[in-house]
């Protein structure tokens, strides 16, 4: 009889200590920018970082000499669309191509063109040189900006399967790079990812 | 041991004992992560190296060769990996870049990868350099339990 109350004391005192652990506020913290485990089956920001740093490595490890593109300087002058998002979400396809530009300009290896202020840059300069209140000697005439020698373009694709408890989700990021002039498609590399995420038998 | 006999009879929380050490050992190893092995090597260094700092890491997982090469004036990595298990094994690795002064380059800006090694088997894997100034790399590996997602909505 008294094992028993003892027991049922113990249980009591441990389903409080559970109960007390719950009622603890939200946290939140500081964690690593890369997780060691994926969350979920969406394409997430640790999917996207290796996505551009395998992009990255293979376009800046094959062996064709990028300068022979160049006619404005030693480097080509390299334009980047945004990545068509061909999946069931949302993704911030211009953060991706954002990270894509920044390694890219920081390897030394290409010239970048900003075309994001095409219109503000043609309006400044008509305003400078129409307006009479800058030096016309010292005003930036349109027309002196660099051209487009290569264009860098891709796409991001899923293809999701549910079976039974199962969801499978495969992404593929194509990227191409394309000379401009000719219409060659000078390199294009391809990477894969594939999820899979397991419902419990029994819960939500 | 009189005064834990005396409180094996007496207490009945010793019975859930076991069952908190269980969780808490469970809980331990599973917050278990380590950087697991390093290896690396560099255009001034006489040779690769290669550390580990976790034995049971290294002794699944062996870095079999490092290497470098310059390509385009860039400083590129290749590191052969090589499993010394019979089953699948999931790791994920990371380099990094030092300059000539040992002063790391963009640091955490370049991901974990994930690479599954199957039994035995050898996979090279290659890292270019962020820019010229690279001229030292390393490369760390960690191992993970799972890729896949389980009871996640």
């Amino acid at each position: 009889m008294m094992t028993t109350y003892r027991t049922m004391l113990a249980c009591g005192m441990l389903a409080a200590a559970v109960a007390v652990t719950g009622c603890q506020s939200t946290r939140v913290q500081n964690i690593p920018v890369d997780r060691e485990r994926p969350l979920t089956t969406d394409f997430d920001p640790d999917d996207a970082r290796r996505t551009v740093e395998a992009m990255i490595d293979s376009l800046l490890s094959t062996r064709i000499d990028f300068s022979e593109y160049a006619t404005q300087g030693s480097r080509p002058v390299l334009d980047i669309s945004r990545l068509e998002n061909r999946t069931m979400q949302h993704i911030d396809t211009v953060s991706l191509t954002d990270s894509i530009r920044t390694k890219l300009l920081r390897s030394g290896q290409f010239r970048f063109k900003d075309r994001s202020t095409a219109g503000d840059d043609l309006s400044i300069m008509n305003e400078e040189v129409e307006g009479g209140l800058v030096n016309p000697d010292k005003a930036v005439m349109p027309g002196q900006q660099i051209a487009t020698e290569l264009y860098l373009y891709g796409a991001i694709v899923e293809m999701r399967t549910d079976a039974g408890r199962v969801r499978d989700a495969y992404y593929k990021i194509t990227l191409n790079l394309k000379d401009l002039k000719s219409g060659e498609l000078v390199w294009a590399d391809e990477k894969e990812l594939r999820k899979e995420r397991t419902k419990p038998i029994l819960g939500l | 041991m009189k005064w834990f006999k005396a409180a094996r009879r007496n207490s009945a929380l010793l019975r859930f004992m076991p069952m908190v050490l269980l969780v808490a050992g469970v809980t331990a190893w599973q917050g278990c992560s380590t950087a697991g092995v390093v290896a690396g090597d560099s255009t001034y260094a006489d040779s690769p190296y290669i550390l580990a700092d976790d034995s049971t890491l290294a002794s699944q997982v062996q870095v079999a060769s490092v290497d470098h090469e310059m390509i385009g004036g860039l400083m590129r990595a290749l590191v052969t990996l090589k499993s010394n298990r019979n089953r699948t094994l999931w790791i994920q690795y990371r380099f990094s870049w030092y300059d000539a002064n040992g002063v790391e380059l963009d640091p955490g800006s370049t991901p974990y990868r994930d690479l599954q090694l199957q039994g035995r088997d050898a996979v090279s894997v290659t890292s270019m350099a962020p820019n010229e100034q690279a001229r030292e790399f390393k490369i760390r590996i960690r191992k993970v339990k799972s890729f896949k997602l389980e009871n996640v909505r």
